[in-house]
């Protein structure tokens, strides 16, 4: 057995010189080679008529190659993913309309609503003749602020890979990411103590006023919301084994979704002599992120071979996602009810004017309509953790 | 992905063999990489072991060219609300007479034929404030990780940082002169004695250096036996001296009227809020030994950074109080919200604003960096 043994390797090895040597050269210029070349499973060659003792001389016949090369793969896969949120972005809340004159010849500035701008700066400033007053408590900053922050959470995705060379695979990863988008700390509290300075500050001005009423009710929905992120990154193999590192980088897009929603509906009723009035201050704001953002990724990990067909993957990936945090209001101030032009005149002679009519106008009466007042800029950093099996063919 | 393969034996030695004679063509034709899914069987390439190339200190200068911000996000401080010095009249309170509602108001009072003045908004809501290309000088200090790979790290001082246009910098020129020019207008008045009125305008680059440092990985992809082509791959810090770019706008006027004085100063600044920022680099070159120990390289790299051009402004006016005090001088306009001068304090132009952002870029920005470089080995 051991001479047949020896001879049998000297004619492999003969054979798989020539192979080498024959195709080594050709192989340096078919980059998709990769696989098949090592893969002598599949090579056969027919050295068992072969005289031994001629071997060396005649150059084996052209090793007759059946390359069945799994170079595609499919993967799914499961993990964690975190996030990072920047707060960097631009706000600038509505300017509101022109300064008028009221009835009482006191000029007064057109607002939108009495919780944030203009409106509640004129509020404030207005009570300021009427101490001790609590004043609103602007909801400015939390318009002009990133307001919601995406938390992390478990993900799911599928990938599949191609292999280009031996060193490089293209990859395709669809990644769906449990990733909740929720109110940035202090944010509802802060909702809340507009609501209830709003309350406070108009009881204290129309208390003295018959049938007087002043309420606010803060609401909400919150549709938290996920994050799917396509992108195509190519793999690079550092290096080989059984368990192969591997790093790469890659872009693609995420899909958001997820937003909250907060309803400010302020009302206010008095009566002055034989006028009475009935003003609501309606405001929505929704605290979002813009559904189509551009992703890069970097990643790297660790993939192993259980099978011939069968591996496994630990990958570590950073997917920079571009911040599209963004903050609309839509105000609706309105008079449902009135019975004409009423000036609400403090001793310093400041007015707030009410008219359930078009004209003349009224201190609260420029409507808004999805108005953008912040909108994020940079990138989100969103780090994940997957574990998947994948299947060759 | 690695490719699947069987080990058994002599078939494990005759495929590593295979493996190897199958790529020894390949390896020295192109890289000394080996074929994947060959655990331990892999074959650094022979080194010389006389010629040292563990360790690489490169010294470098070059170009870095910036790119500017493509767009951004903008807006103005918001306007001020209603005083009613008078009733009946509109007015507000303005930081500035330099742009905005201040400039705004003071043209729409100026007398007919008035010069008006050009304000700052244009500045102040697009990238004023932008880096250009200038000289990078800097080292890398690298290590060989494996006969592909070298690690390195690098630092960078590059005269690019931020500094206002030259667009700026005549918009600001012209405000400067639209400030006399528009108070000369109003003052030509008589009612106004004793009219001065005067504007300057301090720009300031601050400190133009700016600092990269780096760390990343060179991946060889093609040698030759004194030549190597590689890709960079690596992230950054940039950072930028404390002293930013800032622009100060100073007016001042002043008259009498009925022999009560009035005087007022108007004092605007215009930086860039800087900080530091982390950026992918990417990139690639090429290195030639020309001795035992030297060599020359050259490199062609990209940074990219986030969104980071912010552009503020802030006013501190100045309202001089004199005594006795008296009523406020008021100048009234068709239609136009008045001008209210006052010795007391109560004046159209009262609003201190604390740097306000007015302008901040979106989008990635990017560096490019070509760089010429001599090495020592060791």
């Amino acid at each position: 057995m051991r001479p047949v043994r020896g001879r049998m390797l000297v004619r492999v090895l003969a054979a798989i010189c020539a192979f080498g040597a024959g195709s080594g050269r050709a192989l340096a210029q078919t980059a998709a080679a990769g696989p098949g070349a090592i893969d002598l499973s599949h090579l056969s060659l027919d050295a068992a008529g072969a005289d031994p003792q001629a071997a060396p001389a005649r150059p084996a016949a052209p090793a007759k190659t059946t390359h069945h090369v799994m170079a595609w793969t499919v993967e799914a896969h499961g993990g964690y993913f975190g996030s990072w949120a920047p707060v960097g972005g631009f706000g600038a809340v509505p300017a509101g309309g022109p300064d008028f004159v009221t009835q009482s010849n006191v000029v007064s500035p057109s607002a939108s609503s009495w919780y944030f701008g203009r409106g509640a700066a004129w509020l404030n400033t207005y009570i300021k003749a009427a101490p001790p007053t609590t004043p609103i408590a602007p909801l400015d900053s939390t318009l002009t602020t990133a307001s919601v922050l995406r938390q992390h959470g478990p993900g799911f995705g599928v990938r599949v890979t191609r292999e280009i060379n031996q060193r490089f695979d293209l990859e395709i990863v669809v990644d769906r990411s449990e990733t909740e988008l929720l109110a940035a700390p202090g944010v509802v509290t802060s909702l809340q103590t507009t609501s209830s300075s709003f309350v406070s500050l108009w009881q204290r001005l129309v208390q003295p006023l018959p049938e007087s009423s002043v309420s606010s009710q803060l609401g909400g929905t919150d549709r938290f919301g996920h994050r799917t992120l396509a992108t195509a990154a190519i793999d690079y193999f550092i290096s080989f084994g059984r368990v192969t590192p591997f790093v790469a980088v890659g872009g693609g897009v995420a899909a958001n979704s997820g937003e909250l929603e907060a309803t400010l509906s302020g009302d206010l009723q008095f009566k002055v002599n034989t006028f009475a009035e009935h003003q609501t201050d309606n405001l929505d704001i929704v605290f979002g992120e813009r559904r189509w953002e551009p992703a890069a990724v970097l990643a790297m990990g660790l993939v192993a071979q259980w099978t011939k067909r069968i591996g496994v993957r630990l990958d570590l990936r950073d997917y920079l996602v571009a911040s599209g945090l963004r903050t609309t209001v839509t105000a609706t101030p309105g008079m449902p009810s009135g019975s004409g032009v009423t000036d609400l005149v403090n001793p310093a002679g400041l007015a707030i004017q009410f008219n359930p009519g078009s004209t003349p106008a009224s201190t609260l009466g420029v409507p808004l309509t999805n108005v953008t007042t912040f909108s994020g800029t940079g990138w989100h950093k969103q780090l994940s953790a997957t574990f998947g099996c994948f299947l060759r063919f | 992905m690695p490719t699947p393969r069987r080990i058994h034996g002599v078939t494990a030695g005759l495929g590593a063999l295979a493996i190897l004679m199958t790529i020894a063509p390949l390896a020295r034709a192109q890289t000394p990489a080996a074929p994947r899914g060959d655990a331990g069987q892999r074959q650094p390439a022979p080194r010389d072991r006389r010629n040292p190339d563990k360790w690489r200190l490169t010294f470098r200068a070059g170009e870095s060219i910036p790119g500017a911000p493509s767009s951004g996000l903008s807006a103005l401080p918001p306007v001020g609300l209603p005083q009613n010095f008078l009733p009946g009249l509109a007015d507000r309170a303005v930081p500035s007479w330099y742009f905005g509602d201040g400039s705004t108001i003071l043209n729409a009072n100026l007398p007919p034929g008035g010069h008006p003045i050009t304000p700052l908004d244009g500045v102040l809501t697009s990238a004023a404030i932008a880096r250009s290309a200038g000289p990078l000088f800097g080292f890398t200090i690298s290590r060989a990780i494996t006969p592909r790979f070298r690690l390195e790290f690098s630092a960078d001082a590059s005269r690019t940082a931020p500094a206002f246009t030259s667009s700026a910098r005549q918009a600001i020129e012209t405000s400067r002169a639209g400030f006399v020019d528009a108070f000369g207008s109003l003052f030509a008045v008589p009612f106004f004695q004793n009219p001065s009125v005067s504007s300057t305008a301090t720009v300031s680059d601050g400190s133009r250096v700016e600092w990269l440092i780096s760390g990343a990985i060179d991946v060889m992809l093609h040698a030759t036996p004194r030549s190597e082509w590689h890709a960079t791959v690596g992230v950054g810090l940039l950072s930028v001296g404390a002293d930013g770019p800032t622009a100060t706008l100073d007016g001042r006027d002043a008259f009498h009227v009925v022999s009560r004085a009035f005087a007022e100063e108007d004092r605007v600044t215009i930086s860039s809020l800087l900080d530091r920022r982390t950026f992918l680099l990417l990139g690639g070159g090429w290195s030639h030994t020309l001795s035992r120990r030297w060599g020359v390289s050259g490199d062609l790299r990209v940074a990219l950074s986030g969104p980071g051009e912010v552009t503020q402004v802030s006013t501190s006016p100045t309202v001089t109080r004199f005594s006795p005090p008296d009523i406020p001088t008021i100048v009234t306009g068709p239609g136009a919200p008045t001008l209210t001068f006052s010795n007391n304090g109560a004046s159209t132009l009262s609003t201190t604003l604390a740097p306000f952002t007015t302008f901040v870029s979106t989008g990635v920005q990017v560096r490019a960096e070509l760089t010429a470089g001599l090495f020592l080995r060791f």
